[in-house]
């Protein structure tokens, strides 16, 4: 993270954790499933304001937190996130009129089954932000990521696991480009 | 029907004539008291206003010793302060889980908070208690007209209390019909009598008792019917201090005693002055069947006359109509010389007129009128 | 094999200034499947599409992943573009979302480029996925059908009859005009309501292309948009409305009477009755719990004196079924039972309590008293009024929390209209607030202080009669004294409650409700007369509190909707609805159940199962109805029902691209 040089190249610099070998930083990836009417356009908001935050986080964009399957959730955490938002309309807001509420019903119940496998229920938070509440949006990434940061990258919840069957971002693998354009003229 | 009775400290002294009524009253119908052994104050009046927690703390201490002693069996506080306090607590202790194991410290004793807490009313309720008394009623007290009071305690907090409409309640006065009395529809059935006011603002105090009284006598009632100690004894002390100031305004004194629900139907079932204890009364109150034959005599004279008003405006009413009649015809029959066909058609239509005045004691008047209208 | 291509824009500098978008696209080249990627300085401009078009062509590609702003600012382009310009169905896009959630959120380049190659191969491997998908027509019925007939359901039926579309106005009552007929005027500028409704219910009753159906029920509705199949009750009349004249010979001869509903119990009227001299239809009908013939088989009084004989004791009710592009929910409101939740208050024992509407009825000069003041008891003129505001409103222990906004503009009213009448009375009002939002409302109220009514901030606590009065007691809130007004008659401000009917209504659309029972709009700021269930639309009170002119608005505003819809003749569905693998159907029918448009039906198919033919229970969506939301795919359990455009492959995909 700290070794961008401005003079190189447009540089994507040492953008991958794996360039630098062995000494690469963990970087937690979550993964948010947002509804397409209320928290993608808080989302949106959020970038038209400006406003920063961690770049660890993925939007994934579904038409409403209802159709948030949990299989999807337990895919995610097969694949290596490290933690999982689910966000919707507020309650009463939906654009589909109820499907926050079951939206909410199921991941809650998700949530202590999660628990019982032995997951951190930190890394599985719900949150309703509507459309206007970018600040909202950009507090709620941040506290997710503080909080994964904390809790470290899932193999600590799961133990049995070894690190190299936790999955890498795509961008992994992609590390490569992170070489200067020159070197990578001959690939 | 067995209670545990929680008698309250005004049985014994201010309210004497409720207990010896109440415990007449409830042999005659089949209520069995067992007392609260080393029941407590319940903190009416001022263990609430300065602490909730001593306020719930002191009728749960009772409530405790009434489970402890009688297992779920209801618990019975004829005193309305007795009783409001007690069915607080344990709705305190029946919403919220931690207030019930912190009084259960504080009392230290075990409490569940599952006995139903009930007021005086409330045992003779049951349809089959009432038939019960009713049997029993040898001396019934026709003609008297009560207004049943109710009082503050009684039906307050309406979600606590709730045995009866907070605004409207009724059975009282359904308890009341069972000594043969009439109760009387008024308007100040659960005001406060303003007893807590006597000693501090004895001004205002004084001002609501007597809008109370005031109001019952407005609506024509003969007696107040209470339920609750401290009502009765603020109700029956200041009645002459009403009296004395109506004197001084030059109205009328007022005779309207206070009586406990219970006495009346203890009165009603044959009970002597010393069983009832309507001879410990302020105002003068040992004679409900006097009371209750004037009144019933006063009643018939004023029925009476009311009729006979109404004979005489029908009478006076039909003359006007003949007379007008009789004007009517006369110039047309002078003018056409048809005056018997005119005369015969008259009378048809003069009768479906005079229906609605035939109707009105049945339907209300409002209906009427508005008959009227259309 | 797939042929991506994948389009990388720089967005001006709004995206390339925070994200290498060249190393972007080097990215997206050796993703799977991805047979060509580049960058674009302006993807969305004319060039910039045109490029689009012109690579899918050259590179032969099948679908396509822009990356770019977010795809709720330009999917409709592209795919539009995609329809226009190219033989690519204008489904097969997927946008990645790298400038309002990558370039614009990081400053920082070694962070916004990695995570824009994830959100690019997201978007290759979801479009991957991808199917064809058309969006098909369904033709509208150009009929519509307004539920209810007040001033909400009259505007409406007039507006949209107006553009020349037929028009089913159906009313429970003997008439239509609602609650508005009733009043005497209107606030704030004092119009005759009658004169001014009573034009518009002739003009509805006149209408050539509008069918009154009085006395009338929707006992059923099916189908979805533009083809709602409804199923109209309509009770026995005992009246054959092509014979009778309306000459009205039957009601003066009539010897059952009853309390008369459209004087608000005040007065009394026949069993044989025209609920009011302007009534539309101007005929009139039998209440058959009242008719002595109906009842105890003796009369027959009516029959006899018809001089058309249009009396028909065996009537009985008719249903019809209609087909119906679009329905305008315009049930309106009752007053809240304060009897019942006010006990203080005498909870209905003394007469001379009235309720606002029926001080309307009192002072109006076609009510019973013919406009003079009365007070019901004994017909004097009350000399002090109390006027309590918020009986019920704004009272979510006794009532019901919600301000029902027109009170404070007709309790002025009546204020107004008793001090002018009654030149010696006085006049308290109780109020908690006063809320007079509107043009000339403030105005109005301010008027009505000047006219000499003395608003008291405060609640009455009780109401009781002495010496002839009512006394009522309350509080001045502002001075913190007891207050205390010996009243000749007091009108009680109520609450507005949606009518009964609408419980009914709202069971037959499946239309959706909020806990106070009015209709939900789609969208309380920008879809405010639409509801959730398309073709359905809300006008008036149904939809919440409101006075008149708010109403009429409304009404207007949901005729030009429905116009608008009708118009065209047909819509275009959505293509992005649940699909059901009839294979994997077990028909549990938990979809049904969850579907908040009611858009899934239970439904026998014959299948072909190891060779072999069955018949077995699956559940359909119906794509007129459901609105993709993909609740349904969620319950099923066998994973027969899935979201087109938002396939659970296309989502599984999604993640398994972003780690791997």
């Amino acid at each position: 993270m700290n070794q961008i040089t401005e003079n190189t190249t447009p540089a994507v610099a040492d953008a991958s954790p794996a360039s630098n070998g062995a000494a690469k930083e963990w970087q937690p990836k979550i993964l948010a499933f947002c509804c397409n009417w209320c928290t993608y356009a808080g989302a949106d908001l959020a970038g038209l304001n400006r406003m920063e935050y961690p770049a660890d986080i993925r939007l994934l964009r579904v038409p409403c937190s209802g159709r948030v399957n949990p299989q999807y959730v337990l895919k995610a955490y097969q694949n290596g996130v490290d933690g999982v938002l689910v966000c919707g309309c507020h309650p009463g807001d939906c654009h589909y009129a109820t499907g926050n509420y079951y939206a909410k019903r199921r991941m809650l119940v998700y949530k202590r089954l999660l628990e019982y496998l032995g997951l951190e229920p930190d890394r599985f938070i719900v949150r309703w932000i509507s459309g206007s509440e970018a600040g909202k949006f950009r507090d709620t990434v941040i506290e997710a990521t503080e909080r994964i940061r904390e809790l470290g990258p899932l193999s600590n919840d799961l133990p049995h696991l070894a690190p190299e069957d936790i999955p890498h971002p795509i961008s992994a693998k992609f590390e490569w480009l992170a070489t200067p354009k020159n070197a990578r003229e001959g690939l | 029907m067995k209670y545990a009775y929680f008698p309250g400290c005004s049985a014994h002294s201010t309210g004497i004539s409720y207990t010896k009524s109440y415990d007449y009253v409830a042999r005659a119908a089949g209520i069995e008291l067992a007392e609260i052994p080393d029941w407590s104050c319940c903190g009416a009046s001022a263990a609430h206003a300065e602490s909730e927690l001593l306020g719930d703390a002191l009728p749960a201490r009772s409530l405790a010793l009434a489970e402890e002693a009688f297992g779920d069996a209801p618990v019975l506080a004829p005193c309305a302060g007795c009783y409001q306090h007690l069915k607080s607590a344990s709705a305190h202790a029946q919403e919220n889980e931690e207030l019930r194991a912190q009084l259960e410290d504080i009392i230290g004793r075990p409490w569940a908070a599952n006995s139903y807490v009930a007021n005086g009313l409330e045992p003779f309720l049951p349809q089959e208690v009432q038939e019960s008394i009713s049997a029993r009623v040898s001396w019934p007290l026709n003609g008297l007209k009560v207004a049943c009071y109710y009082g503050c305690a009684l039906l307050r907090p309406a979600e606590v209390c709730a045995f009866d409409d907070d605004e409207q309640p009724h059975t009282m006065e359904e308890l009341v019909a069972l000594s043969g009395a009439q109760a009387v529809e008024w308007h100040f059935k659960n005001e406060c009598c303003g007893a807590s006011h006597q000693v501090t603002v004895p001004s205002l105090g004084r001002s609501m008792v007597r809008r109370i009284f005031e109001n019952a006598y407005a609506n024509g009632a003969d007696a107040i019917a209470c339920a609750c100690p401290l009502c009765m004894l603020n109700l029956d002390m200041r009645e002459a201090e009403v009296n004395a100031a109506r004197v001084k305004e030059g109205l009328p004194a007022l005779d309207i005693p206070v009586y406990y629900f219970t006495e009346l139907l203890a009165t009603s079932m044959g009970a002597n002055q010393e069983e009832s204890g309507i001879g410990q009364h302020f105002h003068p109150a040992t004679n409900p069947h006097g009371r209750a034959l004037e009144s019933w005599q006063r009643q018939q004279g004023v029925q009476k006359a009311a009729a006979e008003a109404e004979r005489a405006a029908k009478e006076a009413q039909r003359k006007a109509r003949a007379a007008a009649r009789a004007a009517k015809a006369k110039p047309k029959a002078d003018a056409e010389g048809k005056a018997k066909p005119k005369a015969n058609t008259t009378p048809k239509n003069a009768t479906p007129a005079a229906k609605p005045a035939d109707n009105t004691a049945p339907t209300t008047a409002k209906g009427t009128e508005q008959e009227v209208i259309a | 094999m797939s042929r991506i291509g994948v389009f990388v824009c720089h967005c001006g500098t709004n995206i390339a200034a925070t994200v290498d978008v060249q190393a972007v696209a080097d990215a997206a080249r050796l993703m799977p499947n991805v047979a060509y990627a580049t960058t674009n300085k302006y993807t969305c401009s004319d060039p910039g599409q045109q490029a689009i078009a012109d690579a899918i062509k050259e590179h032969e590609l099948d679908r396509i992943v822009i990356a770019s702003c977010s795809p709720r600012m330009h999917e409709q382009t592209f795919r539009k573009m995609l329809a226009e310009k190219t033989s690519i169905n204008p489904y097969l896009l997927e946008i990645a979302n790298i400038r309002e959630q990558c370039s614009w959120v990081h400053k920082d380049k070694a962070v916004s480029t990695p995570k824009a190659i994830d959100l690019v191969a997201m978007a290759v491997a979801k479009v991957d996925t991808d199917k064809n998908l058309y969006t098909s027509t369904i033709p509208v019925n150009r009929k519509v059908l307004v539920v209810g007939a007040g001033i909400a359901g009259i505007q409406a039926a007039i507006d949209v009859a107006d553009a020349g579309f037929p028009v089913t106005l159906v009313e429970r009552n003997p008439s239509i005009g609602g609650k508005m007929v009733k009043l005497d005027k209107t606030f704030p500028t004092m119009d005759c309501s009658a004169c001014i409704c009573t034009p518009k219910m002739s003009e509805a009753g006149n209408h050539p292309n509008i069918t009154i159906k009085t006395l009338s029920e929707v006992e059923k509705v099916t189908g979805y948009i533009g083809n709602f199949e409804a199923t109209i009750r309509e009770r026995a009349k005992y009246i054959d409305y092509d014979l009778c004249t309306g000459c009205g010979a039957c009601e003066t001869k009539c010897p059952s009477k009853t309390t008369n509903e459209f004087d608000e119990g005040l007065s009394l009227r026949k069993a044989i009755y025209k609920p009011f001299a302007q009534a539309v239809p101007s005929k009139p009908t039998i209440d058959a719990k009242t008719c002595r013939k109906l009842t105890e088989g003796k009369c027959g009084v009516c029959a006899k004196i018809c001089p058309t004989g249009a009396i028909r004791y065996d009537d009985t009710d008719r249903t019809t079924t209609e087909t119906f592009g679009a329905i305008i929910l315009a049930t309106g409101y009752d007053l809240i039972d304060w009897t019942k939740i006010y006990g203080e208050y005498g909870g209905g024992r003394y007469p001379d309590i009235v309720t606002g509407l029926q001080f309307e009825r009192l002072v109006n000069a076609s009510g019973p008293t013919e406009g003079h003041i009365q007070r019901p008891s004994d017909h004097a003129e009350p000399k002090t009024l109390a006027i309590i505001k918020c009986v019920g409103s704004r009272d979510p222990h006794k009532g019901v929390s919600y301000c029902s906004r027109a009170c404070c503009m007709y309790s002025a009213k009546h204020a107004h209209q008793y001090l002018d009448k009654v030149k010696d009375g006085r006049c308290f009002v109780f109020y908690m607030d006063v809320r007079c939002a509107g043009k000339g409302y403030d105005e109005f109220y301010m008027n009505t202080l000047h006219d000499g009514a003395v608003y008291v901030r405060g609640r009455v606590s009780k109401i009781y009669p002495e010496n002839g009065k009512l006394v009522c007691m309350g509080e001045d809130t502002l001075s913190g004294q007891v207050v205390r007004v010996d009243a000749d008659m007091v009108v009680l401000e109520t609450a507005m409650v949606p009518n009964e009917g609408a419980s009914q209504i709202a069971g037959v659309l499946n239309a959706q409700r909020g806990p106070e029972g009015f209709f939900t709009e789609a969208h309380p700021k920008l879809r405010p007369v639409k509801t959730n269930t398309a073709g359905v639309y809300l006008a008036g009170v149904a939809q919440g509190p409101k006075d008149i002119p708010d109403t009429v608005a409304q009404a207007g505003a949901a005729a030009s909707k429905v116009i608008g819809l009708l118009a065209r003749g047909q819509i275009e569905s959505n293509p992005m609805i649940v699909q059901v693998d009839n294979a994997k159907c077990s028909g549990c029918g938990a979809c049904t159940d969850i579907c908040p448009y009611g858009a899934i039906e239970l439904t026998e198919v014959s299948l072909r199962e190891n060779s072999r033919k069955v018949t077995r229970t699956v559940a359909k969506p119906n794509p007129g109805l459901c609105q993709g939301c993909g609740a349904c795919t969620v319950a099923c359990r066998s994973g027969a029902a899935d979201l087109l455009g938002f396939t659970n492959e296309g989502i599984m995909r999604e993640m398994e691209a972003l780690l791997r």
